[in-house]
């Protein structure tokens, strides 16, 4: 369609601009900053402001190469380019800049581009240089540090290269750095996900928003506020740094623990899927999390998978809620997976509490970063309802503590198991062949 | 109407050039099920594939089995002539994924106390000597582990998401 300057410009005028609509701290903040770092809770319209300050960059011509990076491809794809509060989305019709997916580039009517990078690969990120830069859910990045110091080596372009991180915070060093220097480079905002509840569905509200208010990871994930960890909590963010390991020495037995969700509704909670092993060392690696919300189909195929993926030995998952289903609906999926149920009746304290003396003893390591794990764990007090992570985390440990002993327990086992209540069958014929009786 | 269920069986058979073993196990109880493992029959390796089947199809045709055992067989590398000599059983190839699912089922029936052994069972000693070894990796004299282990796979699943009530089975 062709479009006359007369209607571009009557679209330009007409549209209610960013200013109009946006609240107060979701506009750049005055002053002299680098990196302005928009702390926000769910939902509080953190993208959008980051998108919009992107946008008005490009537009105003001070961004003309700038470095788009999110937590991994597709929410690049899904949030920052193509979501409701994203690039494609908030850009007026006359300025919508064209997407490229398969070169990963966004081009904009007066011929600025944008690259777009996952966190997962942060070398991608040697090389290019920019004059603006959007870093999305940062806190989240599991190679969050490595990317960041990348994607600040590239902001070297122009006379006056800035960044916007937009995030929900969570107290890893990269977001505890940048706290410590506002005022000097670092601007800070704050966005509470109640702020924006004119923009949010109401089932969210009702569900979410009620369930968590007030509570420990309400107050991080709603409200934005960079917390440590609750007092009280089992495990604490410096026993889990200093435990950290980059890489599992050679492993001897691995399990997947399933804690599942009841139901799979949009407000419905989400189902642990935890990966750990015992090394050759007698310790205990956490390697994956692997948890989702998901229909119980979807969650127990993510389950095998993970079981393939990391060659293991057992799916270990609880069955109060679910009963008998969760072992039907895994061994839909996957038929031959060795499954151990464990019944949460037993107690969850007296589960997770050995689990984090062993983190406490440095017997357990975290391989690499999980960020929601992570939270999970600093943030559940012993007597609250236990999360889905946790409980997933605590149920493979559990299920490996049980055969440490390799070998010289499966004879205990086989020993354990012969019992003179049981009558042979039949009668007691003669081997047949020349196999030795 | 019933008051209690049926009697039931699972058999595994091992079969390999090295010989080959038979291992039946009861089911009791319902729900979190156990396996007794109440028979074990061992065959050498002088023993040709079809005499194999004729003495198995006869263990199974004696009571209390007949017409309630489900039998597997390890179909790996015995060609598909020996499978069909049992063509009502289940039949498992064992690949390195399913050596490994089977060495961690029967390390999760036993930690379970799912599994028990009858102390006076003919051969007791050589299935207690393979069960200790059995990781799913193939080993020597393994095949009454690995009969047990094809009997607690044809199993698994169909017993353990199932209550017996109201005169039937209920998932």
């Amino acid at each position: 369609m062709n479009r006359t300057l007369a209607s571009v410009l009557r679209e330009a005028l007409q549209a209610p601009s960013w200013r109009d609509l946006a609240r107060p701290e979701q506009l750049p903040p005055s002053g002299d900053w680098r990196i302005w770092l928009l702390l926000g809770g769910r939902g509080s319209g953190k993208t959008r402001a980051a998108a919009e300050w992107v946008t008005a960059e490009v537009m105003a011509g001070r961004a003309r190469a700038v470095a788009v990076v999110g937590r991994t491809a597709a929410d690049v794809r899904d949030v920052m380019v193509e979501g409701p509060s994203g690039l494609l989305t908030i850009a007026p019709g006359w300025f919508r800049p064209t997407y490229e997916p398969s070169k990963r580039r966004l081009t904009w009517p007066n011929g600025a581009q944008a690259a777009l990078f996952s966190a997962e690969e942060p070398d991608l990120l040697r090389g290019p240089q920019h004059d603006v830069a959007w870093a999305d859910e940062a806190a989240a990045w599991e190679r969050g540090q490595e990317t960041w110091d990348n994607l600040m080596l590239t902001l070297r372009l122009g006379g006056d290269p800035r960044c916007v991180v937009s995030t929900t915070p969570r107290p890893i060093p990269l977001i505890k750095d940048l706290v410590s220097r506002q005022g000097g480079d670092v601007a800070v905002t704050k966005m509470r996900t109640l702020d924006n509840a004119a923009n949010l569905a109401p089932a969210f509200l009702q569900d979410i928003v009620a369930r968590y208010q007030g509570t420990w990871l309400g107050r991080q994930e709603l409200d934005a506020e960079v917390l440590t960890e609750a007092p009280g909590a089992l495990w604490t963010r410096d026993m889990l740094e200093q435990t950290r390991v980059e890489r599992a020495p050679d492993l001897l037995r691995v399990v997947v623990g399933v804690d599942p969700a009841v139901t799979s509704g949009e407000s419905s909670d989400s189902t642990g899927i935890v990966v750990a092993g015992v090394g050759t060392d007698g310790e205990f690696y956490v390697l994956e999390d692997a948890s989702c919300k998901a229909t119980p189909d979807q969650w127990a195929r993510r389950a095998a998978s993970a079981f393939e993926r990391h060659q293991a030995d057992r799916i270990v998952a609880e069955v109060n809620n679910g009963g008998d289903m969760v072992e039907l609906v895994i061994r839909t999926a996957a038929p031959t997976i060795p499954y151990e149920k464990t019944h949460a009746s037993r107690g969850k304290l007296t589960r997770a509490e050995p689990i984090s003396a062993l983190f406490e003893q440095g017997r357990a390591h975290l391989v690499g970063r999980f960020p929601q794990l992570e939270d999970q764990l600093c943030t559940y007090v012993p007597g609250q309802p236990s999360p889905d992570r946790l409980d997933a985390m605590v149920w493979a440990v559990t299920s490996l503590l049980g055969s440490a002993g390799g070998a010289v327990t499966m004879a205990r086992l086989v020993e354990a198991a012969v019992d003179e209540r049981v009558e042979p069958l039949g009668p007691d014929d003669e081997d047949e062949g020349d196999a030795t009786p | 109407m019933r008051a209690t269920p049926p009697r039931e069986f699972y058999a595994g058979l091992d079969l390999s050039p090295r010989g080959g073993a038979l291992a039946v196990l009861e089911v009791e109880g319902d729900g979190e099920v156990r396996y007794l493992l109440r028979r074990l029959r061992r065959f050498g390796s002088s023993l040709a594939f079809s005499e194999v089947a004729r003495i198995v199809t006869v263990e199974l045709e004696r009571a209390p089995l007949l017409g309630a055992t489900t039998l597997t067989v390890n179909a790996t590398s015995i060609g598909q002539a020996v499978v069909d000599l049992f063509p009502s059983a289940l039949t498992l190839t064992v690949g390195e994924r399913e050596a490994r699912d089977l060495g961690g089922l029967v390390r999760v029936v036993l930690e379970g106390g799912r599994l028990r052994i009858a102390a006076r069972l003919p051969g007791l000693e050589a299935v207690l000597v393979a069960l200790r070894a059995f990781t799913g990796a193939r080993g020597q004299s393994d095949e009454p582990a690995w009969a047990t282990a094809l009997g607690l796979w044809g199993a698994e699943g169909r017993t353990r998401t199932r209550l017996w009530t109201g005169g039937r089975w209920v998932r």
